[in-house]
């Protein structure tokens, strides 16, 4: 970490402070401030926007735990967050479980069902792992479809009722995006600990060489099964969240491409950290939406051209990025970020 | 003792009489971590070379300089030249250098596994563009070479022991028909009486087919057996060269390589003193 | 009676196995030489579908159609290995593998776009004939096409094993430094070896879509053949075709008995569940490469 001059630690406390200087504090206040008045600024639509890129970086930052910190690959992220949708729509629709402990729900849902498929890890590695987490994806779609409509709704999907909170329902917007607020500063902080906690040394040493791990006596296939557990937590709180935002919750809220988009969010904002988890979601949904909106626009433009070219587009665009970001800026966002602060920092007199 | 000369100024630099000749390369890997520093070494054709030198000395870097095998650890030659046949091969594809006739024989053992011993030697035809009846007859070279080989020619390589496998990419290298071989530690592992097998093959090698040998050695004194001259490397530079016999009576290769005191089996604090501080003006 | 059945499912099983190895043998031709694991590969079977199809409404015969976008194939194959993966060189695998997600977006997304929406059927390219066999309904085309797809794999295993160049690309899959140090031409290998994945996806297309509607939807065969690519092993060739049959066979008959008590659910999920049980056992697959790890 960057420290300004005449910052020192004398004690061990003193070292771990996340926040050093004054100007640190004003900016996270500032940072609080401006979160906390967005939607009365942005409007319906990007509030809305907001939210979802909220939910989103929750489920980055569990992805982040598990890809740059454990080196784990996976390509289940999306289908973990569906577990924890289904888990939370069946607490809350089916057995009329209060408001915030569906989102538990479905947290420890998806963490059961994410350490099922982190158990092969003791025994599998490399593309091998990533690929039966591939299988996740698949066994979460068919279970959700050909099992009988009594269980998950089959392809109808759930209804979610929506959330109460001090005898306030929720539902507008705004209301969704303070909602999900705590739920997305809390990941980060989580997050953040998890990354300087004895735990993610654990998980870092099982990333650059397990063997070399398990020789030193860490339990590399108990970190790998945490690590899964972990980022199913984290999946699954984003998809219950997901869920009463989107008011039901529906097997195709969960695709393949999701996983793949939150790897991709990964790689433009950079391996191994929490700001590069949340850089990274913010960057390509905010792309993502773009194109969304100026897609048809686009397509007035291109003869013969269909009217759902967005998706599409959005793929072509984002499987571009995320290749352009390996090859030439490979540390990602954070990365170009840090180089920026440092800049800065000394900027006018950089001597 | 090797006197700092510019390799330039020296008579008879890069003749016809140097197969091989590196003059005052400077390695780095990932363009910082500088490896070598100032080393010339050079061989004669039909020579056998002993490149010593202790772990981290620099001698696999020196090898894989030459073979170009360097580019895929992010490793360049960034200083001085390297002279094979009287073509610069520094940098150069390696696939190329082989076929000029520069083989290495990796550090380990490098069997491929998976394929028979047959199709280790099959592979390493691919350089040469000989047609099937030649390949035909450099393999029956080699298992003429190491009989041991001819009789597992269809075991599948991974499962020889030690000793095969060192025998088999020696084998292998040679049917590549280089004119000079770098060999990099074959006795590593190996039992002495192995070694001394090894090492009597590779001196075969020399004599009958009369490639030139370049061979990185921890194991001074069987090196030494066979070498015709020898260099001796530290922290990346050379600091001594000569013949089989000035290396062997010299006074501090005894003491540190060879493992006999000058005088008898003491070592007194004054020659190892001594020792430093010509390792502190040569290195 | 119950001999037809078991024969029905013999016969579903081991030409829709044929289909998965043709798939898979495709993951494992770019493996084995570059050490990436291609997830676009259902991306490459369906543009190879398109491109067949467009050319074949362009008035080319479909066999001139077929040999031509082997061709296509085979230059985009080369081209994903010269835009993208051959500058990623020396990066870790994972990183190889990300770009290989992002080159199955661009794909999905140009295919989507590019290709006219209107519905149409592919032909059958290898006859159109019905017979009963044995109580059993057998289309011509998919048994051309399965024997077509054995012919292939027997013939890139033969290939790898026995002929010059293939043993030299089999010394890149063991190890890319060995086989450089030797004089063989690693990136030729690897460049290869996607050319040659790209004509191989056009055969898993052409077999594959015979009567059935084109659709981006093509691409999802790559990860219903997956499971065949880890059951057999990331390295083998040959083995894919028995990898196939195991999947295809197990599946038929989870079709035919399981389906019924479970809507159908039972058929879709045995692939993925009977790879994770065999790697838990047997990690590198049946007939992949075992490498022993040293401290």
């Amino acid at each position: 970490m960057y420290r300004a001059c005449g910052d020192f630690s004398e004690s061990y406390r003193n070292d771990m402070r996340l926040i050093r200087t004054r100007w640190q504090w004003a900016a996270l206040i500032l940072l609080a401030v401006g979160l906390l008045l967005y939607p009365q600024v942005a409007g319906g639509a990007w509030t809305r926007f907001a939210t979802v890129t909220g939910i989103t970086i929750v489920a980055v930052i569990g992805l982040q735990i598990l890809v740059g910190l454990s080196g784990q690959v996976s390509v289940g992220q999306s289908a973990f967050m569906g577990v924890g949708g289904y888990f939370a729509a069946i607490a809350a629709a089916r057995l009329g479980v209060p408001f915030p402990l569906p989102i538990l729900a479905g947290a420890v849902g998806a963490t059961l069902f994410g350490m099922l498929f982190g158990l092969p890890a003791a025994r599998i590695k490399g593309f091998y792992l990533a690929l039966t987490t591939l299988a996740a994806q698949f066994i979460f779609e068919f279970s959700i479809v050909r099992l009988p409509a009594g269980w998950f709704g089959a392809s109808a999907g759930i209804a979610m009722p929506t959330p109460v909170i001090f005898g306030t329902p929720i539902n507008t917007p705004e209301g969704f995006y303070y909602m999900v607020l705590p739920f997305v500063v809390a990941a980060c902080f989580a997050g953040v600990f998890i990354l300087r906690s004895r735990l993610g040394r654990a998980f870092v040493a099982v990333r650059d060489n397990d063997l070399a791990a398990e020789v030193t006596g860490i339990n590399v296939t108990y970190y790998k099964v945490v690590s899964f557990g972990i980022a199913s937590f984290f999946a699954g709180t984003a998809g219950a969240l997901l869920a009463y935002e989107n008011r039901f919750v529906h097997f195709e809220q969960f695709t393949l491409f999701e996983s793949i988009w939150f790897l991709g969010m990964l790689i433009v904002g950079g391996m191994g950290s929490i700001l590069g988890a949340v850089l990274g979601a913010i960057a390509l949904r905010l792309v993502q939406e773009l194109l969304m909106i100026g897609g048809p626009v686009l397509v007035g433009y291109l003869p013969g051209a269909r009217y759902d070219i967005a998706f599409p587009l959005v793929n072509v665009v984002l499987g571009t990025t995320i290749i352009l970001f390996l090859i030439y800026q490979p540390r990602g966002l954070a990365h170009i970020y840090r180089k920026g602060e440092r800049f800065f920092r000394l900027w006018p007199f950089p001597h | 003792m090797h006197d700092v000369v510019a390799f330039a100024d020296r008579p008879g630099a890069g003749s016809a009489a140097e197969l091989l000749s590196v003059a005052n390369i400077e390695v780095r890997y990932q363009g910082t971590i500088l490896v070598l520093k100032n080393v010339s070494l050079h061989v004669a054709p039909g020579e056998i070379v002993a490149l010593l030198g202790s772990n981290g000395a620099g001698k696999s870097t020196t090898l894989k300089a030459i073979s170009s095998l360097i580019q895929s650890e992010e490793g360049r030659v960034t200083e001085g030249a390297i002279r094979f046949d009287g073509m610069n091969i520094e940098n150069d594809d390696p696939v190329r250098t082989v076929r000029r006739g520069v083989v290495q024989v990796m550090e380990g053992r490098r069997a491929l596994e998976h394929m028979s011993v047959e199709q280790n030697l099959l592979v390493a035809s691919a350089a040469t563009r000989m047609n099937k009846a030649a390949i035909r007859r450099s393999i029956e070279e080699v298992y003429a070479l190491f009989p041991v080989l001819a009789e597992f020619r269809n075991r599948q390589s991974g499962y020889l022991s030690g000793g095969q496998q060192q025998m088999m990419v020696i084998g292998r290298a040679l049917m590549t028909r280089p004119k000079l071989l770098l060999l990099d530690e074959p006795s590593l592992g190996l039992s002495p009486l192995l070694v001394s097998t090894i090492f009597e093959a590779i001196a075969r090698i020399n004599r009958e087919i009369g490639t030139a040998i370049l061979v990185v050695e921890q194991n001074a004194r069987v090196a030494l057996k066979h070498a015709h001259r020898g260099y001796v490397l530290e922290n990346g530079r050379i600091v001594m060269e000569g013949t089989r016999a000035e290396l062997l009576n010299n006074e501090d290769l005894k003491e540190f390589y060879l493992g006999i005191g000058a005088s008898g089996s003491a070592k007194t604090y004054r020659d190892i003193k001594h020792y430093r501080r010509r390792r502190r003006w040569l290195g | 009676m119950t001999l037809e059945i078991v024969l029905r499912v013999l016969y579903t099983g081991v030409t829709t196995g044929a289909i998965y190895a043709a798939v898979a043998v495709g993951f494992n031709v770019i493996y084995r030489s570059g050490r990436v694991f291609n997830i676009a590969q259902g991306e490459m079977v369906m543009i190879a579908t398109f491109m067949m199809v467009a050319l074949m409404g362009a008035g080319f015969s479909p066999w001139t159609a077929l040999v031509l976008s082997g061709i296509g194939m085979a230059l985009v194959g080369l081209a994903v290995e010269r835009l993208v993966l051959r500058r990623l060189v020396g990066q870790p695998e994972m990183a190889l593998f990300m770009a290989t997600l992002g080159v199955l977006l661009v794909m999905n997304g140009l295919g989507h776009i590019l290709i006219g929406a209107e519905p149409q059927i592919f032909p059958e390219l290898f006859g159109r004939d019905r017979w009963r066999i044995a109580g059993v309904n057998v289309r011509e085309s998919v048994l051309v096409g399965t024997a077509l797809i054995v012919a292939l794999i027997a013939g890139l295993a033969w290939f790898f094993n026995a002929t010059r160049t293939g043993l030299l690309m089999t010394a890149v899959a063991e190890s890319h430094q060995t086989a450089r140090s030797l004089g063989v031409n690693v990136r030729a290998s690897i460049a290869v070896s996607w050319a040659v994945s790209g004509v191989i996806s056009t055969v898993a297309a052409a077999v594959f879509m015979g009567g059935r509607m084109v659709s981006g939807d093509v691409a999802s065969i790559a990860f219903v053949a997956l499971p065949v690519v880890l059951l057999a092993g990331l390295e083998t060739i040959g083995g894919v075709l028995i990898g196939g049959i195991i999947v295809g066979v197990g599946q038929a008959a989870a079709a035919r008995w399981l389906d019924p008590l479970t809507e159908g659910g039972a058929s879709l999920i045995f692939p993925f569940a009977l790879m994770l049980v065999l790697l838990m056992i047997r990690p590198q697959g049946l007939f992949g490469w075992k490498h022993v790890e040293r401290i």
